[in-house]
């Protein structure tokens, strides 16, 4: 009985470490960094000599405390994708000196968020027209075997800084090809031909022959001066299979737009060999059998 | 203004309503059917509505408006009567926000180096959620100008593969490589430790100025994943050491 009872508390002693030692090695994978910031983006006007005082929320819902630290880079974009782009560009306007933070780091607490203001001034004699950051919070994971992973989110600030600035724009091409496999996708590209970015509204619908509107996207991209921005519009676990109508407006500068309608037929490419070739088929059959006919009469 | 608005589109079907049941039950008449429904009908009607309107009609298209009064009194009017409660709009607007987050703050990837080279190939995942509707860029590059792995003074050289034209790794040298992105090929990679070093193609990290882009989105995303695998190869001429690099991401909405 005494032997029964010993080897039963060392069965559960033993299995109280294993789940112990079990826990432990879960909570150190589940260890992993991350952080998040919001807004993802600030547009706002200031005069010439004006402050503006914002902030930006750093919130930690990783299941490790960590260190963040806060700066400022340029922004700008490259190529009609946008691909942001985040160093100085020689010969601009060093907007980076226009920002002054409360903080520069802290630690944050998982589950915990961090208000960070910021005071944005723009300097006396400032032309008008647009001028952007990037406002990041970074965190850097402890290590030094191998590679060492740095994280950074970013929030971009557009500045409009107020005075005698060019306003103008137009939607530089809109393409949907007539035949696609799924996903439809339809392209637009909005042009700034003016001084200062605006944000465009863009309202595209999907619907089917009869009126039902299937997809619906609306976005509002930024459009940065002297650049064209591509927009793609994708049908995403749309229909694989069907003609469809395309339409939609894009609202910029106080005007709206309509984008001509198009009709899509989406279908892959064994729908493709089906759907055109059977008629073909039907139509060679009728042709070989009214000629058989005739020879027969002959 | 909702209920404005409501009352003007109910008021419309309404009319359109009449105007298609008149000409229904004008085919009705002809043939002196429903007439006790229909007076059922304008009464319920005028009780309702409390107007005058349907007495005209009565007059002068009798039947056809008794039908028409009748079937409106059971499905239009109880919905108009409703529309007349008052409502309240509730405004709440959402932040957008963004988050990364991965699986290895660092990333080991030793090696026992043979003499034609052993490679070792390690991951690191990365988790972007954002609401921004029209998504994030995710960009990877060196943390600085120094592309190398350093261990004192020496170092393991970066690939000297692209990421457009990425290449099967050379003895020491590292990189790193995204399934199906760029000239990287669709993979599946695997982990491997100090294997033999295979055809898989990797490239090296950019200096921070010029950082690749591994993922653009135009739409919001929720836990969406990228693993980025990094690969070190070496042979018995590296010096033993510790190597280390740092490597940045950067989320950022479009």
């Amino acid at each position: 009985m005494k032997h029964i009872f010993r080897n039963s508390v060392v069965t559960a002693t033993f299995a109280l470490l294993l789940a112990i030692g079990g826990f432990g090695v879960s909570s150190a994978h589940a260890a992993s960094g991350g952080l998040t910031v919001s807004p993802t983006s600030l547009d706002k006007t200031i005069a010439p000599g004006g402050t503006l005082n914002s902030e930006m929320l750093v919130i930690n819902q990783s299941e490790l405390d960590y260190n963040y630290k806060i700066y400022v880079t340029p922004y700008s974009v490259d190529g009609e994708e946008y691909k942001p782009y985040f160093n100085a560009i020689p010969g601009a306007t060093d907007v980076t000196k226009w920002f002054s933070f409360a903080k520069t780091q802290n630690t944050l607490k998982v589950g915990n968020q961090d208000s960070v203001p910021f005071t944005v001034k723009v300097p006396q004699g400032t032309g008008a027209g647009s001028y952007y950051a990037t406002i990041f919070a970074e965190t850097e994971d402890k290590g030094n075997n191998g590679v060492i992973t740095r994280k950074r989110v970013g929030m971009v600030v557009y500045i409009r800084v107020s005075g005698d600035a060019k306003e103008s724009g137009k939607v530089a091409s809109w393409d949907v090809p007539w035949m696609q496999e799924s996903p439809l996708t339809a392209t637009l590209k909005i042009a700034n031909e003016g001084s200062v970015h605006f944000q465009s509204k863009v309202n595209v619908t999907v619907s089917d022959l009869f009126g039902g509107v299937k997809f619906n996207y609306e976005r509002d991209p930024q459009i940065i001066p002297q650049k064209l921005r591509s927009i793609p519009i994708v049908w995403e676990n749309g229909s694989s299979f069907g003609l469809f109508k395309v339409e939609g407006e894009v609202s910029y500068l106080n005007k709206t737009e309509k984008l001509p309608m198009k009709i899509v037929f989406i279908a892959n490419m064994p729908m493709r060999i089906a759907t055109i070739g059977l008629p073909l088929l039907i139509i060679a059959g009728l042709i070989f059998l009214g000629r058989k006919r005739v020879a027969e009469k002959k | 203004m909702l209920s404005i608005a409501k009352s003007i589109f109910l008021f419309t079907m309404q009319e359109v309503m009449l105007f298609y049941l008149r000409f229904c039950a004008n085919i009705i008449a002809k043939r002196k059917q429903f007439t006790i429904l229909s007076y059922i009908g304008i009464y319920l009607y005028n009780k309702q509505n409390g107007s005058n309107n349907m007495k005209l009609m009565h007059r002068k298209y009798s039947l056809p408006s008794m039908v028409a009064a009748m079937v409106l009194s059971i499905i239009v009017l109880p919905t108009a009567a409703g529309a007349a409660t008052t409502s309240t709009t509730i405004n709440s607007a959402i932040s957008s926000v963004i988050s990364l987050f991965t699986s290895n703050g660092t990333v080991t990837v030793n090696v026992t180096p043979t003499g034609a080279g052993a490679q070792t190939i390690a991951s690191d995942t990365i988790t972007v959620s954002t609401n921004d509707t029209l998504g994030y860029t995710l960009q990877i590059a060196d943390t600085d100008a120094t592309t190398t792995l350093v261990s004192g003074a020496n170092n393991i050289a970066a690939s000297s593969g692209t990421q457009a034209s990425p290449i099967a790794q050379a003895v020491n040298t590292w990189g790193y490589r995204v399934d199906g992105l760029g000239g990287f090929g669709a993979g599946p990679t695997s982990g491997q430790a100090s294997a033999a070093i295979g055809a898989i193609k990797f490239a090296g990290l950019p200096a921070n100025s010029s950082p690749n882009t591994i993922k653009a989105t135009a739409t919001t995303a929720s836990n969406d994943t990228t693993t980025v695998w990094y690969g070190v190869a070496a042979n018995t001429t590296q010096p033993t050491g510790t190597y280390s690099d740092s490597v940045t991401y950067t989320a950022t909405a479009n």
